[in-house]
């Protein structure tokens, strides 16, 4: 009997524990900040770090530089020297790995539940006793511009993204990519890497974020022990990033070996922390969604499959970074179609936009396939951690992570259309076009080589 | 009183199956014989549900690219609805659906809420696409269309032309040597003819599996899968494929304008059911297996900063797949690399791993086993895995104790056994290096 009990008991704890979870929030008096989401699906955790520095804080010259340092977080600190961070969290049966974005860099650690201590102990220790070795930095930075020439020097479709950013973008840190131009890569200095690090590596600019099998007590004491004796630091005043208007259209040619024209459209547009009108933003993800988003969309529907005039076309748009940001439209021309016919074809879907409202049913499955989106990310604790983490670091509330839908639910046809009127203009436009020049074996022999002044690895 | 007793009987019988094993996989047969497996996960209100065929590349027959063209027809147009119609019933409700065609199988996933009305609209379409395809021919030159383009784009990516030029060094005549995306003159001939006879011939239950997993009870679960295929014909199971004979050593470099080499280096590997499988998936760990600590990553990045990241694997399909080492070296330093990478491999090959190696190795596997099967997407793909070998159900709750087991000289034999140096193949795409490296 008594373990029929325990057992109907059981039963009702899993009852309670599969209800929608919380978030608690605590900061420190180093004014850390840590949001805790208990998930109790399963018998792990993810722990993030996030620090509000990237891309767009990176002044001209020293492009690249979060990123580089993000690479370095991995070459040692006092605890755990050289290669031992990335040991001691595999042998401890962990997974990990960062990434920088225009707007953040943050680390993350994967364990089962039990070994949660040791990520903020470790993470604890890298904020302020990173090594930072001249020897690490000479070979790790040859790493960082490999990741470079493989992500972007032989992406022909990324090196005309890349240039279409550096024009959209007049005054805005957006101009550059997260990676940084080589030749930056090329002159930084283990002295601006230490610089760097000292200047945004404390407490008071980091978020914590824990998801999984963890109690929001436990986790506020183990933030206490590990990162409170960490002291707060005067952050570099940030100077404001003033937005120049755009005053016409701008057109990017970008001509390099390869098979497949690319267009880019890219306009100007608020996010949620520069728009005049708080539902713009919303709106303007709607508008994406209703381009690009799926099979139902419109570019789907009509420049794939019904004019067949695109092998392929999106559109994205986020809502949620620090600066204002592009709307981007991109495609890929069918065979025996020209990027100026795909061109006029998506003219003529943001002019529809712009002159008929959007139907109710449209309207309604956009906002439906949000609500079901937001039901199957519960899926995955790091894309729920993810949410809390970037919200934070570009300063929009973490609330938000919930709120998002209801948001969505309100946007309005008409709002649409406004949104689509407003900045889907040709002044706001910025235009990228790839032109195809032959791959040839003797192209092949052109290849510019990397530049002698970098030297080689430690042997 | 019954409700409660019965209730009591469900938690005992739940908590029961639960302490022994680790995923409760349910396993039946529809009655025209498809094979189903389930586990049931209440913790979010959703379903997730894969459907299976072996009708991948390897049963092109020679119209290389028929496999992946047949499987991208099945949402073009079914019953009376056509692709738009489709395509709104899906995203009206919330619902995911995507295909892929592989080299062995032409897989279906659909992942909807369980909200009867969003279950059902979605239960409906799915079973329709799969059940009663109408395959317009429109659609037929349209999706050819849109294959010949991805191929044109492929040509300027060195990655594709790597692996195209590895895997028929590895392979050479057999199935497994030719890209699902098929080639230009074979994907430009494609009819709807043969769409509609690889369908017919494929797409039959004895040729299928289902598995779902997601908040749905068991009851529910055998229903679900009767309606979406409990009519599809019986059919005759395909036949499987044939062991490829080993590979000859090869060497070959494609000119092409990149900055970087693409550098893919291995030799034929093993099947699925290899009884070596699992010590050579923990030397490969050790070796090159994706992290940070792997042989190849602490040396080839780390210590010489030769690249952002190299990796070895075995793709074990159900005969043997290939071992392949993978890496992007700039043009000036790629053939150090490419050697560096080679003196690696033999040396481990000669010496195995070492005692300590093989520790951390275990410490990393058992104690990160918990995260490979914490969400319903990666419990998918595990009993994906289970089903289409033919694993034990109890794979994963043997799973510590086989790693446990394994040794230092089970490893070194086990690659000794499995590659022989001698026929390595060597490919790089890119630019020229300076001839003194």
């Amino acid at each position: 009997m008594k373990r029929l009990l325990i057992l109907l008991l059981f039963g009702l704890l899993c009852l309670t524990t599969a209800s929608a979870a919380t978030v608690s929030e605590f900061t420190l008096k180093n004014g850390l900040k840590l949001l805790v989401k208990p998930d109790h699906r399963s018998p792990v955790v993810i722990f993030q770090i996030w620090y509000r520095v990237g891309g767009s804080y990176e002044p001209s010259g020293l492009t690249g530089i979060s990123h580089v340092v993000e690479h370095m977080m991995f070459e040692g600190s006092k605890l755990y020297p050289d290669e031992n961070f990335t040991k001691t969290v595999n042998e401890n049966g962990g997974q990990l790995n960062a990434f920088t974005t225009d707007d953040y860099t943050a680390y993350w650690e994967k364990f089962s539940a039990d070994k949660i201590a040791l990520p903020f102990k470790m993470e604890a220790d890298r904020m302020h006793n990173a090594t930072l070795t001249a020897a690490s930095f000479k070979k790790e930075i040859q790493v960082v511009m490999e990741e470079r020439r493989m992500r972007y020097n032989d992406q022909p479709s990324m090196m005309l993204y890349e240039r279409l950013r550096a024009t959209a973008f007049l005054s805005n840190p957006y101009q550059h990519m997260t990676i940084g131009w080589m030749g930056d890569l090329q002159h930084l200095t283990v002295q601006n890497v230490r610089d760097w690090y000292n200047a945004w590596y404390v407490p008071n600019n980091a978020t914590i974020v824990v998801v999984g099998d963890v109690q929001p007590a436990a986790m506020l004491a183990l933030a206490k022990k590990y990162f409170g004796p960490i002291p707060a630091q005067t952050l570099l005043a940030q100077k404001p990033a003033v937005y120049q208007q755009p005053l016409g259209e701008r057109t990017v040619n970008v001509s390099l070996p390869a098979t497949i024209q690319t267009l880019y459209m890219a306009y100007n547009v608020p996010v949620l922390n520069t728009a005049k009108k708080a539902w713009q933003p919303y709106a303007l993800d709607v508008l994406a969604a209703i381009l690009g988003g799926s099979d139902s969309s419109r570019f789907s529907r009509d420049l794939m499959r019904g004019q067949q005039v695109a092998a392929g076309a999106g559109a994205s748009y986020d809502a949620t970074s620090r600066l204002s940001n592009v709307f981007v439209i991109s495609g890929v021309p069918a065979q025996k179609h020209t990027v100026t016919q795909l061109l006029t074809a998506i003219n003529g879907e943001i002019n529809k936009l712009q002159t008929q409202l959007v139907s109710p049913a449209e309207l309604e499955r956009v906002k439906t396939q949000v609500i079901a989106g937001k039901i199957y990310s519960q899926d995955s604790i790091t894309s729920q951690a993810t949410m809390l983490g970037s919200l934070v670091s570009v300063g929009l509330p973490w609330q938000l992570a919930d709120d998002y839908v209801n948001k969505i639910q309100r946007v309005t046809a008409k709002q649409v259309q406004q949104v689509a009127q407003q900045f889907l203009t040709t002044a706001r436009l910025t235009k990228g076009v790839l032109h195809l020049l032959p791959i040839s074996a003797e192209a092949a022999q052109h290849v510019p080589q990397a530049k002698p002044n970098v030297q080689e690895g430690i042997h | 009183m019954k409700k409660i007793i019965i209730l009591i009987t469900c938690l005992l019988l739940s908590s029961t199956i639960c302490a022994k094993s680790i995923l409760n996989i349910h396993q039946w047969k529809t009655s025209n014989g498809i094979r189903v497996l389930f586990v049931r996960a209440p913790q979010i209100p959703m379903l997730d549900i894969a459907v299976v065929f072996k009708a991948g590349s390897i049963y092109d027959a020679g119209h290389f690219g028929l496999a992946t063209l047949t499987n991208a027809m099945l949402n073009e147009g079914a019953g009376t609805f056509n692709v738009d119609k489709l395509a709104n019933q899906f995203d009206n409700v919330g619902a995911n659906f995507s295909n892929t065609a592989s080299k062995e199988t032409s897989v279906f996933m659909l992942r909807t809420l369980v909200k009867p009305t969003n279950l059902n609209a979605a239960l409906n379409i799915f079973g329709l696409i799969l059940n009663n395809p109408s395959f317009p021919a429109s659609s037929v030159q349209r999706i050819k269309q849109q294959m010949l383009v991805g191929l044109d784009a492929a040509k300027q990516q060195p990655d594709y032309l790597a692996a195209k030029a590895f895997s028929k060094a590895i392979w050479g005549q057999h199935p497994y040597a030719y890209p699902t995306e098929g080639n230009e003159q074979t994907v430009a001939n494609l009819t709807e003819a043969e769409v509609k006879a690889f369908y017919n011939r494929y797409y039959v239950a004895q040729n299928a599996m289902i598995v779902m997993v997601g908040d749905v009870s068991q009851v529910q679960a055998h229903v679900i899968a009767s309606r979406l295929l409990g009519k599809l014909p019986a059919g005759v199971p395909a036949v499987e494929p044939t062991e490829a004979s080993a590979n000859q050593a090869a060497k070959q470099h494609i000119d092409f304008p990149s900055s970087q080499n693409s550098i893919m280096i291995g030799t034929l590997g093993i099947s699925r059911r290899s009884p070596d499988y699992l010590p050579l998936t923990i030397g490969n760990y050790i070796f090159g297996g994706g992290s940070f600590s792997s042989i190849l990553m602490k040396n080839v990045r780390e210590k010489y900063g030769l690249t952002y990241g190299v990796y070895s694997r075995f793709s074990a399909l159900t005969e043997r797949g290939a071992f392949l080492i993978s890496l992007k070296s700039r043009n000036d330093k790629a053939q150090r690399a490419s050697n560096m990478v080679q003196n690696y491999l033999a040396q481990f090959m000669a010496n195995g791993p070492t005692k300590a190696q093989l520790t951390a190795a275990k410490n990393y596997l058992l104690g990160s086993f918990p995260l490979n099967i914490s969400s319903n997407s990666q419990i998918l793909s595990a009993v994906m895995d289970i089903g289409y070998y033919h694993l034990p159900l109890d794979y994963l709750d043997t799973y510590r104790a086989r790693v446990k087991a394994v040794t230092v000289t089970q490893i070194k034999t086990a690659f000794n056994d499995t590659l022989n140096l001698k026929n390595l193949v060597v490919v790089s795409v890119g630019g020229k290096g300076d001839a003194k490296q």
